[in-house]
C-alpha cells in the first residue's frame, strides 16, 4: 500500500514535472540564461594562463615547470580530438615548433610549442582519453610539462589576461572571415553562419584538405 | 541458576488470576485485558475449552536482546530477558524482530519505553523467588522453578500420561528454546502457537552473515587496493611506452 | 510585494515550501504530542514510513557516492570525475537527511549517542549505526576539498587530498557493510514476511541493488542539475553510466530470479497484492530501463533520466515492499502514514533539493562553475528582451 502510493505520487510529480518542461519549451525566452547548446560560442579564457598567438597556452608551475596544452578556442574548432601525439619526455621544444599533433577522424593539426625547454611530463590521462581536452583544456586536459629556457623572452611573444580576451575576438573575426572565404563541403555550414549562429564548433569538419592546411598556415603557426 | 516457568495448559480453568496479579505487582489497573499492551504483560486467549497464557517467552537467546543495537535488552542469568529503559535508544527494533510479537509500546508517551512481561526480574527472579503469576495460580498450572528441573517434570508428566499430553514441550526447543515451556492435551498448531519456526535460534541468522562482515571487509580492502594499484600501474607503463614511442609519433 | 514574491515562485518551489513548512509543523507535534498521537504507528506495525523510507530506502539512494568514488579513484576511469563532486555532495546531503528522519522516528531521540557507547556487537542495527556515522565522516571529508577551496586553505586541502585513496576505499568498504546489512536488519523475520522478499540473500541483493541505484541517481541528478543550474550535461559519461545501471539491475534480477526458482516462490505468483507489488518492482528496476535502453530515446538526455528515474523508483518500491508489503499480510493490518508522517517525509526530500541547490550557487561543486567567469563570447548576445507575463500583472498590482 505504501510502496504503491509513494510509487504513484512520484509519478504524479515527474509528469507534472514533464508538462511543465514541455510547456516551457514553447517559451524558451523564460529563462534568460546561458544554454548548453550555446555555449559553443563561448570560449573559456582563464586569467591566469599564457596565450600563444597559435592557440596553445602556458602556465607557470613553479620556478622549473611550465604546463603546456592548446586553447578552447581550437579545441571547439577542431571538435571532438580522437588522438593526441605528444613530443618525448627528455625532448628540448623551441617556441614555435609543431610538437603536437591532434587527430579528428582522418584529418590532422599541428600545434606549437608556446615556449622552449626540456619536456619532462606528460598527461598520460590525456593520451588514454583525449576527451578530456574537451571537457576542459586548461585543467584536466593539459598535454605535458616542461622545464622552460629563456623564459622572459618566449613570454614576449604571449598575451595574457585582457590582452588575450581582445586578441581571442579579433582570432574569432579573422576565423569568420577565413570560413566565409573557402570553399564549404558542406551546406549547412554556410546557413548556420547567415543565421549567426554558431561560428566556432566543428566548423573544421567542413573544410577540405587545402582550406584545413590553409588554416593551419593563418591559424596555427 | 536459570529459572523458568512450566504452564500445563491441560491444568489452567481461565480464571485470570495471574493476569490481576501481574497487573497489580506491576501496578496497572486491574482490567480483564484480551491483549498484551504496554500496561498488560499476559493474557488468556481461549481456544475451545482451552485457555493459553500468552507472555514473554524469555528465549533462551533471545531475538529482541540480539538486535538491540544498544544493548537494552539482555538475557539474565536468572532466565528473565530484562529491559533497561536508560539505555534504549527507541529504535522499535525489538519489536519487529520478537518471533511472538510480545514486546510492546508506550506510544502516548514523550519518553516512551519498551514494555513486556520482567518475569518479576527486579523484585523476585533475581532473589530466587517465584513471580507472582505462579505465586497467584490456584491450580498451579503455571509452576515456577529452574528450567532444567521444570523440563524433568514435563517430560515425567509426559511418561506418566502419554494418552492425555502432545508429546511436545513448547519452549524446549523452538527458535532455540525458552525460559516458558507449555504443556498441552490439544496439538499446539491448534492453539494459536507458532509451529513453523524450527528449532535454530533466530539470531543465529543474523550472525552467520554478522560473522562474516570481518572476512569480507578484509578481502574486499586488498582487492580494491590491488584494483587501485593495477589500474595506476597501467598509467606508468604507458607513460614509459609512450616515451619510448614518442619520436616516431612526433615526425 | 507579495505579487513580486508569488511571481518568483516555481511550482517546484512553492510545492517545497508547502512541504517543509507542513514537516515543521508535524515535527513539532510529534516531539509535543509523542509518536502515537501524531503517527499510525503501532504495536503490529512499529516501523513506519519513516523507517521504510527515510532509512531503509534512503541510504540506498544515497550509494552514488561510493559507487562513482569506486570507478573514479579505483578503477582510475577518470572520464567520470566531472560528476563525482556533485554526487559525493548527495550521497552526504543524503545521510545526513537520513540522520535527521530518524531522529523523528527513535523514541528516545536524545539518546541516538548510546551507540558509540553501549555496544551490542550481534545487532545488525549496532552494525549499520556505526557504518552510518563513519561514513557520514569520509563523506565529510570527501567533500571537504569544495570548502577548503573555496575558501582557500590550502594546507588542510594538501592533508585531505593526500589521504584521498584511503578514504576512498574506506568509503566503499563502510558503504559494503551497512548497504547489505540493511537487507540483514529483515534476516531475524523469516516467517513474517513474505517469501517474495524474505531470502538469505537478502544483504547481498541490497548490496547490488544500491549499485545500480547509484548509478540511477548519478543520472538523474545530472540530469536535474543540468536544467536548473544550466550546467553543460556530460552526455557520454551518463550514457556510459547508463549502460553499467542497466547492467548492474540485470545481474540483479537475475539474482532475484534464481531465488525465486530455488525457493519455489513462483507457486505464490497470483492474482494478489504480493504478486502485483513484485511485478511493478521488475518492471521499473529493470523492464522499462532495459527497454529505454535500447531503443533510439534512451540515447536521449530525457530519455537516459527517465531509465534512470525508472531504476530509482524501482528501487525505492523495491525497498519498501521489503519494510512494508511483505509484513502487511503477517501483522494483518494494513499500516497507512498519518498526514504528519508523510509532510515530515516529504519535507525531509525537499530539504535535501533546496540545500543541494544551494551549496551549488555559493561552492564550486560542478568543475564548470568556477570556469564560467573566465568565459568570453565571441559573438554578440542576440537575444530578444521579451517582458514576463508576471511583470505586467505585480505593475497591475
Amino acid at each position: 500500500m505504501v510502496a504503491l502510493a509513494v510509487i504513484l505520487f512520484a509519478i504524479t510529480l515527474l509528469t507534472i514535472d514533464l508538462v511543465i518542461q514541455a510547456r516551457q519549451k514553447k517559451y524558451p525566452l523564460m529563462s534568460p540564461s546561458l544554454r548548453s547548446s550555446e555555449k559553443a560560442d563561448v570560449v573559456r579564457m582563464p586569467k591566469s594562463v599564457f596565450f600563444h598567438p597559435a592557440h596553445t597556452w602556458a602556465r607557470m608551475e613553479g620556478a622549473d615547470s611550465v604546463t603546456v596544452g592548446l586553447d578552447d578556442f581550437i579545441q571547439k574548432a577542431v571538435g571532438a580530438i580522437d588522438k593526441v601525439y605528444l613530443p618525448m619526455i627528455g625532448q628540448k621544444v623551441k617556441q614555435g615548433d609543431p610538437v603536437i599533433t591532434v587527430h579528428h577522424g582522418d584529418r590532422k593539426l599541428m600545434l606549437v610549442a608556446p615556449i622552449s625547454g626540456t619536456v619532462f611530463a606528460l598527461n598520460n590521462d590525456v593520451l588514454d582519453n583525449p576527451a578530456l581536452i574537451a571537457a576542459n583544456p586548461y585543467e584536466e586536459g593539459w598535454l605535458f610539462r616542461l622545464e622552460p629556457e629563456l623564459l622572459a623572452n618566449s613570454l614576449s611573444l604571449l598575451t595574457i589576461a585582457e590582452n588575450a580576451v581582445s586578441w581571442i575576438r579579433t582570432e574569432a573575426m579573422r576565423f569568420r572571415e577565413f570560413l566565409a572565404g573557402q570553399t564549404l563541403q558542406h551546406a549547412t555550414l554556410g546557413a548556420t553562419m547567415l543565421d549567426g549562429g554558431v561560428p566556432v564548433a566543428n566548423s573544421l569538419e567542413y573544410l577540405d584538405d587545402s582550406s584545413l592546411r590553409k588554416f593551419e598556415d593563418q591559424f596555427l603557426r | 541458576m536459570s529459572y523458568a516457568l512450566l504452564i500445563d495448559l491441560t491444568g489452567c480453568v481461565g480464571c485470570g488470576e495471574c493476569q490481576r496479579a501481574c497487573q497489580r505487582s506491576h501496578g496497572f489497573p486491574e482490567v480483564e485485558a484480551k491483549n498484551l499492551n504496554d500496561k498488560n504483560f499476559t493474557c488468556l486467549d481461549q481456544h475451545g475449552d482451552v485457555f493459553v497464557r500468552r507472555m514473554c517467552q524469555h528465549c533462551e537467546q533471545p531475538a529482541c536482546a540480539s538486535v538491540c543495537p544498544v544493548g537494552a535488552l539482555e538475557k539474565t542469568k536468572a532466565g528473565a530477558v530484562n529491559y533497561s529503559a536508560d539505555k534504549c535508544i527507541g529504535c522499535r527494533y525489538c519489536m519487529l524482530a520478537c518471533p511472538y510479537d510480545i514486546p510492546k509500546y508506550e506510544w502516548a508517551s514523550n519518553n516512551p519505553r519498551v514494555r513486556k512481561c520482567t518475569m518479576c526480574y527486579d523484585e523476585r527472579t533475581s532473589k530466587g523467588q517465584p513471580t507472582a503469576c505462579s505465586e497467584a495460580c490456584p491450580v498451579g498450572a503455571t509452576l515456577f522453578g529452574k528450567r532444567d528441573e521444570l523440563l524433568a517434570e514435563a517430560h515425567k508428566r509426559i511418561g506418566e500420561n502419554p494418552d492425555k499430553y502432545v508429546h511436545r514441550i513448547y519452549g524446549e526447543k523452538e527458535a532455540g528454546g525458552a525460559s516458558v515451556l507449555y504443556l498441552t492435551s490439544v496439538p499446539f498448531e491448534k492453539l494459536g502457537f507458532k509451529t513453523t519456526l524450527g528449532n535454530e535460534a533466530l539470531p543465529e541468522k543474523t550472525w552467520n552473515v554478522l560473522s562474516k562482515l570481518p572476512d569480507v571487509v578484509a578481502t574486499a580492502g586488498v582487492l580494491f587496493s590491488a584494483v587501485y594499484w593495477i589500474t595506476h600501474r597501467r598509467d606508468e607503463v604507458r607513460a614509459f611506452e609512450q616515451k619510448m614511442n614518442g619520436k616516431s609519433n612526433v615526425n | 510585494m507579495i505579487t513580486r514574491l508569488i511571481g518568483k515562485l516555481t511550482f517546484w518551489k512553492a510545492l517545497g515550501i508547502v512541504f517543509i513548512l507542513g514537516g515543521l509543523v508535524s515535527g513539532a507535534a510529534r516531539f509535543i504530542f509523542g509518536l502515537g498521537a501524531t503517527t499510525h504507528l503501532s504495536d503490529s506495525t512499529p516501523w513506519g514510513v519513516w523507517i521504510g523510507f527515510d532509512v531503509v530506502t534512503g541510504v540506498g539512494l544515497a550509494a552514488g557516492g561510493f559507487t562513482l568514488c569506486g570507478i573514479v579513484y579505483i578503477f582510475n576511469i577518470k572520464r567520470f570525475k566531472p560528476i563525482v563532486r556533485p554526487t559525493v555532495l548527495t550521497a552526504f546531503l543524503g545521510y545526513l537527511l537520513v540522520v535527521v528522519g530518524l531522529m523523528f522516528d527513535l523514541g528516545r531521540p536524545w539518546a541516538i549517542w548510546h551507540a558509540i557507547v553501549m555496544w551490542n556487537p550481534h545487532s545488525v542495527m549496532f552494525e549499520v549505526a556505526w557504518c552510518v556515522m563513519l561514513y557520514t565522516t569520509v563523506l565529510a571529508l570527501e567533500f571537504s576539498p569544495v570548502l577548503l577551496e573555496r575558501f582557500h586553505l590550502t594546507k588542510a586541502l594538501k592533508v585531505v587530498k593526500a589521504i584521498t585513496i584511503p578514504l576512498v576505499i574506506a568509503g566503499i568498504l563502510l558503504s559494503m557493510l551497512h548497504q547489505s546489512s540493511l537487507g540483514s536488519l529483515y534476516l531475524i523475520v523469516p516467517e513474517k514476511m513474505h517469501p517474495f522478499w524474505y531470502s538469505p540473500m537478502l544483504p547481498v541483493f541490497f548490496f547490488v541493488s544500491a549499485l545500480a541505484v547509484g548509478m540511477g541517481m548519478t543520472i538523474v541528478e545530472s540530469y536535474l542539475s543540468a536544467r536548473a543550474f544550466n550546467k553543460t550535461l556530460e552526455t557520454p559519461l551518463l550514457k556510459d553510466l547508463s549502460r553499467m545501471m542497466v547492467g548492474v539491475a540485470s545481474v540483479y534480477v537475475m539474482m532475484r530470479f534464481l531465488d525465486m526458482l530455488h525457493g519455489n516462490k513462483f507457486a505464490l505468483v497470483g492474482w494478489n497484492m504480493e504478486s502485483g507489488m513484485l511485478a511493478l518492482e521488475m518492471a521499473l528496476f529493470f523492464a522499462i530501463p532495459l527497454v529505454v535502453h535500447n531503443v533510439r530515446f534512451g540515447q536521449t538526455r530525457l530519455g537516459m533520466f527517465l531509465g534512470a528515474m525508472s531504476v530509482v523508483l524501482g528501487f525505492v518500491t523495491n525497498r519498501l515492499n521489503v519494510a512494508m508489503t511483505s509484513l502487511e499480510r503477517y501483522y494483518g493490518n494494513v499500516y497507512f502514514p498519518s498526514i504528519g508522517e508523510l509532510f515530515v517525509t516529504a519535507a525531509v526530500v525537499s530539504a535535501g533539493f533546496w540545500i543541494f541547490s544551494l551549496a551549488v550557487k555559493h561552492l564550486p561543486i560542478f568543475v564548470d562553475a568556477h570556469e564560467e567567469k573566465d568565459m568570453v563570447r565571441l559573438t554578440p548576445v542576440m537575444r530578444p528582451v521579451v517582458e514576463e507575463p508576471r511583470t505586467a500583472a505585480s505593475a497591475q498590482a
